[in-house]
């Protein structure tokens, strides 16, 4: 489990450890999901690898659209090595799976790595 | 027999041969003229930017609902507000909407309603936290939050 939270005043803790700066969290993410048990305080396997995502109910949505981008923007990148396209060619092809190449490339992509984003209900500090 | 036929009887209907083409111009003229009524937005909407976005394909299978900030503060106060369709709702009156909207879907795609939530990006999680409760509770499982395209960033 990656734990992502963000407090009443937008803050922002990864794994417990408060941060500011956001570049490198997506490469972070995607290390966690592909970690296949090589770190043990890290994921099994991509299928049991979850990233948590707590707000709070004064978090700001700008904030959570902006980290739910980059959490999103790491799996979406997996899937799209995986698939061997780019990143907006895998968006660009998700977007209509009713042809049937969209929808080769989207489940070859997704193989084995589920979207396991979990967004919790938010805490009741800020309002 | 009088060599005089009578007077030849008078017309009193009023010509209708040019009525159809009175009707008509009207007709056209309203057809042309006419707008399709659109929301009025009545909610603050400056809708957050991102880059991972997916496009929309099924744009009948979509209801919106923008919440934010009224535009009207002094008739509506400052705190945040949903709004569906044209009106302001509340979050118990989420269900009833949901199931409205289903109502507007054939049969058989009752259950691939997605919900857009177009969110003021000052807007805070907890009303949309309550909303997402709402949704989840009127079975509309497919939701997302509508965002703008990012260019600037894009990698």
């Amino acid at each position: 489990m990656f734990k992502i939270q963000l407090n009443s005043s937008d803050a922002l803790l990864v794994e417990g450890e408060p941060r500011e700066d956001l570049t490198g969290l997506k490469d972070e993410i995607k290390k966690f999901v592909l970690n296949n048990g090589k770190d043990p305080a890290s994921s099994d396997n991509p299928e049991k690898a979850i990233v948590s995502f707590k707000t709070d109910r004064g978090t700001s949505h700008k904030r959570f659209v902006e980290l739910l981008d980059i959490i999103q923007g790491a799996y979406y990148d997996l899937y799209a090595e995986q698939a061997g396209v780019t990143n907006a060619e895998f968006r660009e092809a998700a977007s209509d799976l009713s042809i049937a190449s969209n929808r080769a490339i989207y489940e070859k992509g997704r193989a084995g790595i589920p979207l396991n984003i979990s967004i919790a209900d938010p805490t009741k500090v800020g309002n | 027999m009088s060599k005089f036929k009578k007077k030849a009887e008078v017309k009193q209907e009023i010509p209708t041969s040019s009525m159809p083409d009175v009707v008509f111009m009207l007709l056209f003229f309203f057809m042309v003229t006419t707008e399709m009524r659109e929301t009025t937005i009545e909610v603050k909407q400056q809708i957050p930017k991102a880059t991972q976005l997916r496009k929309l394909m099924r744009k009948g299978l979509v209801a919106n609902l923008y919440i934010g900030e009224p535009t009207k503060v002094q008739q509506y106060g400052k705190e945040a507000k949903i709004q569906a369709n044209d009106a302001f709702i509340d979050t118990k009156d989420i269900i009833r909407w949901v199931n409205e909207e289903k109502a507007k879907l054939e049969e058989v795609e009752r259950d691939q309603l997605t919900v857009s939530l177009k969110v003021d990006q000052d807007a805070k999680r907890g009303i949309i936290a309550d909303v997402e409760l709402e949704l989840r509770k009127a079975n509309a499982r497919k939701l997302l939050y509508s965002t703008v395209e990012n260019r600037e960033k894009n990698d």
